[in-house]
């Protein structure tokens, strides 16, 4: 029925275009045009979000990539002022605001994004990423193949994607199907004149992501998820990660919607100027929890790994109105002792 | 403005290359040599200043009774004694012979074993106390800058403390150990080189010794599941840092 | 933009050294805006920069009503607790605040109160302190115990006979008197005033600050003499990095220390999952 009905709301959606594979290119070079582009790009194994100039260098099939684009609005690091003596900070290095576009996006980090928004403007605006942020652009793609550490059909942020995006596309074979979910998004359809698509075409789509919700191997139950937590920070499998996981913060430098950072000054050998910098930082790591007397609030490993699962499932949704996990995998996927959240959670439930 | 911070350079055990790693400093040696004097460095200059120096860089594993002397001697000179790489930290690549007894390992090397009068290698935090640790084979030219820079403003520096693998994700290195089942040693090993092992597609040899909170023991159960044998595993985590209890622990395995 | 990551340039017109290793700086803004625009309330911190160095949280200790010239009470025990040590009167640093949830004064209207601190836990105290003199009419009974390591290391030692001589009651202890001290008060740890105290459960409020150890025993100590957990209010310690929301650092469960504390009532840290200050969480 739920299908049946969000079926019914996109055959009254805005416009729909067919964007031809043979066309990507010739739409691509547009984009770079207007755009400072990132796109997956495949780095040996893996895949990457990369500045890209062409089509060819798309790799529109990838999986999941190492990081997620977050990487570019919240960079892993990131000069927040010069300063020098005497004059104290000086704001002339912040937060130029550049067009750029993030393409070929998959709805698990197109919703981390949306997360983030919230994170980087709740009560105080982040003005780095809030100004990158603004100037920026996304142009999603469904995902019709999950990864085998994909479980966004549990959290309801893939493999189809709502809204968050200003495009959408999805792969119908020769054609990419696109959905407008902004102004700029249709300004982008008007100006490549692409064709529209019949609705008709949205039963194909629903097919394709109905096949792929079918496809994942992963899968967590979220229901009554806080409760379930709390009730359960003294289970047994704490001190069994204690003993398995370690620490090296892996886990939390791939994550989409860990927004954590340390800052360090950077100051020239002549000891007058310098910058301020910002580098992303991570709960697991000994040292995040420490404090000029050197007492430490998470000494304990486990007391770390519950900080990174409780604050995604369970700390998130009082802060900011949402599970801070999306279902990307990556956590799963880099990890070298494969801790796996899905596994961990049913576990507790005693599947 | 004040004098210039007089720098001593010590040589026990070793291959030399962390005190070159000072003249590769290229770039910014000129801006050093403006900030502090290197009254100490044989390497460098013919003549030396003599002591007391406000920061002494000792390289090198001590693994003779001389050497002792010459630590205590510097430690007296040296208003903060700096270990400079992962000799002078941990006993470094020197320190894999302490697993092999001392004859046998003489008579290998040497023509005249009764010649030589060498002892346990170790870290010269053995021997006396220690203010900074530059960790690496060889030390990272950064951390180097950062700290003289720290040591100017009398300020702790910032030397990464956690794993390699924080640098490979920053830099977003595809991991040799997830995507290539190569083992590594990146998980339990300081950071602060730039990952510059796997970053070059080679695998963490783990030259920085233990991150600060290593746990090799679990490590160690992993190279073993992908197929490692006890001997490999034990010479991996002995290779540089062994004689920290917290590689010994990955040595342990069996 | 507006950049909340972004120090203002401020002056110490003012230096007192409280002990061997504890400094009083008084600080203005240079921006006569921001001069004049600054204010805070007790228990609220400031970020404290020297460029080239870093940035620390340090609550401001000073009377919330003179808000032009306020005050840092500083311990020299990190990066840039240390560096100010060279620091004179003239010298500029950056400031950034003023940040987080304090003590809540209306609370304690008509109540008793009863003040806890340990070492420089006593700083974050000092405003509300002075408040309290300040409008003392508005409060029962307000009782001050403080205890330090040593009689040499206790802070604002020239002002108990003012507070004192506002109805305030001050009880200090100290752990112990070297040689070449004098001392003619308790000696022991702070919970140890609590069998001298006036102060009852009923209709009293208490504010703790100090070492994490001292209020774990303070909080332990008062629920076994029946005070209750929404009684005590507890000002708490964390790492930040920005004293925004942004950098994570602070986060105890749902909660950001810089801004919804530093000061909690020990009864919402209760409602957490992981152990605050002893607390066998939820």
């Amino acid at each position: 029925m739920v299908i049946a009905r969000n079926l019914e709301a996109m055959l009254q959606a805005s416009s729909i275009a067919f964007l031809p594979k043979e066309k990507l290119n010739d739409f691509v070079g547009l984009l770079t045009e207007e755009f400072l582009l990132y796109g997956p790009v495949q780095k040996k194994t893996e895949f990457v979000f990369e500045k890209i100039e062409n089509a060819a260098q798309l790799a529109l099939d990838y999986h999941t990539t190492l990081l997620p684009p977050k990487k570019v609005l919240h960079q892993p690091f990131e000069t927040l002022f010069s300063f020098s003596e005497g004059e104290g900070a000086v704001d002339d290095v912040s937060h130029v605001e550049e067009k750029q576009l993030l393409f070929g996006v998959h709805p698990c980090d197109v919703h981390a994004i949306s997360i983030l928004d919230e994170v980087y403007s709740h009560e105080y605006e982040d003005p780095y990423y809030m100004a990158k942020r603004r100037g920026t652009l996304v142009v999603a793609l469904n995902c019709s193949t999950p990864g085998d550490d994909c479980f966004c059909s549990s959290l309801g942020t893939g493999p189809d994607l709502k809204d968050g995006y200003d495009l959408l596309l999805t792969d119908l074979g020769d054609n990419y199907l696109v959905e407008t979910g902004s102004k700029a998004g249709q300004e982008l359809v008007e100006m490549a004149r692409l064709y529209s698509a019949p609705r008709v075409t949205l039963v194909e789509k629903e097919k394709r992501l109905s096949d792929a919700r079918k496809k994942f191997k992963k899968r967590m139950i979220t229901d009554g998820l806080h409760d379930l937590l709390e009730e359960n920070f003294r289970h047994p499998v704490w001190e069994e990660l204690m003993k398995k996981c370690l620490a090296c913060g892996s886990c939390t430098m791939v994550c989409p919607t860990c927004f954590c950072y340390n800052v360090v000054d950077k100051i020239d050998l002549g000891l007058r100027s310098g910058k301020r910098q910002r580098e992303w930082d991570s709960c697991m790591l000994l040292e995040y929890a420490q404090v000029a007397m050197g007492h430490n609030f998470r000494k304990d490993r486990d007391a770390r790994i519950k900080q990174r699962l409780y604050h995604k499932l369970a700390y998130y949704e009082p802060q900011f109105g949402t599970l801070g996990c999306v279902g990307c995998g990556r956590c799963i996927h880099t990890c070298v002792k494969k801790i796996d959240i899905t596994e961990i959670i049913g576990r507790i439930r005693g599947e | 403005m004040t004098a210039k911070p007089k720098i001593a350079v010590y040589k026990m055990s070793s291959c030399a290359g962390c005190q070159l790693e000072i003249l590769n400093l290229e770039h910014v040696l000129l801006d050093v040599i403006n900030a502090v004097d290197l009254s100490y460095f044989v390497m460098a200059r013919r003549d030396s200043e003599p002591g007391p120096y406000q920061i002494g860089l000792v390289e090198g594993a001590v693994t003779c009774g001389e050497e002792i002397e010459k630590l205590k001697q510097a430690r007296k000179e040296c208003e903060t004694l700096v270990a400079l790489g992962s000799c002078a930290c941990y006993g470094g690549l020197p320190s894999i012979k302490n697993w092999t007894p001392q004859r046998v390992v003489e008579s290998r090397v040497y023509e005249n074993p009764a010649a030589i009068h060498s002892t346990t290698a170790y870290g010269i935090d053995y021997y006396v106390a220690v203010d900074a640790y530059l960790k690496g084979c060889p030390i990272n030219k950064e951390e180097l800058v950062e700290f003289i820079k720290s040591a100017l403003l009398g300020a702790k520096p910032y030397l990464r403390p956690h794993s390699v693998c924080v640098e490979c994700k920053l830099y977003e290195n595809v991991c040799v150990a997830v995507s290539e089942d190569i083992p590594c040693m990146g998980p339990v090993t300081t950071a602060g080189c730039g990952a510059l092992c796997p970053a070059n597609h080679k695998a963490c040899d783990g030259c920085r010794g233990p991150a600060d909170d290593t746990n090799a023991k679990s490590l160690a159960q992993t190279f073993k599941e992908h197929g490692l044998n006890p001997g490999d595993i034990k010479r991996k985590f002995h290779k540089f840092a062994g004689m920290t209890p917290e590689f010994d622990k990955g040595a342990d395995i069996l | 933009m507006h950049n909340p990551f972004k120090p203002q340039q401020a002056k110490i017109v003012d230096m007192k050294r409280e002990t061997a290793d504890t400094t009083t700086y008084t600080f203005e803004f240079l921006d006569e805006e921001v001069k004049e625009n600054f204010c805070f309330t007790p228990g609220q911190f400031n970020m404290l920069t020297i460029f080239g160095i870093g940035e620390a949280p340090i609550s401001i200790s000073s009377d919330p009503a003179k808000s032009k010239y306020f005050q840092h009470t500083i311990r020299h025990v990190g990066n840039v607790t240390n560096a100010m040590v060279k620091l004179k009167v003239g010298d500029k640093l950056g400031i950034r605040g003023a940040y987080g949830t304090g003590w809540n004064i209306n609370l304690l209207k008509n109540k008793n109160v009863l003040i806890v601190a340990g070492g420089i836990g006593l700083a974050p105290l000092r405003p509300v302190i002075l408040q309290l003199a300040g409008q003392r009419g508005e409060f029962d009974r307000v009782e001050i115990l403080y205890g330090a390591r040593t009689p040499g290391e206790m802070l604002f030692t020239d002002e108990y006979q003012t507070w004192r001589s506002k109805g305030l009651d001050v009880l200090p202890t100290v752990d112990n008197v070297p040689d070449t001290e004098e001392w003619k008060h308790s000696v022991g740890v702070v919970t140890g005033l609590f069998d001298e105290m006036q102060s009852m459960p009923e209709n009293t409020v208490v504010l703790t600050c100090g070492p994490e150890v001292m209020m774990q025993f303070v909080v332990k100590d008062l629920l076994e003499r029946h005070f209750q957990p929404h009684q005590i209010y507890v000002s708490l310690e964390r790492r930040m990095n920005c004293g925004v929301k942004k950098c994570g650092k602070c986060q105890i469960g749902p909660k950001f220390v810089c801004k919804d504390g530093p000061v909690f009532a020990y009864a919402e840290l209760l409602t957490l999952p992981e152990s605050v200050l002893g607390g066998v969480g939820k």
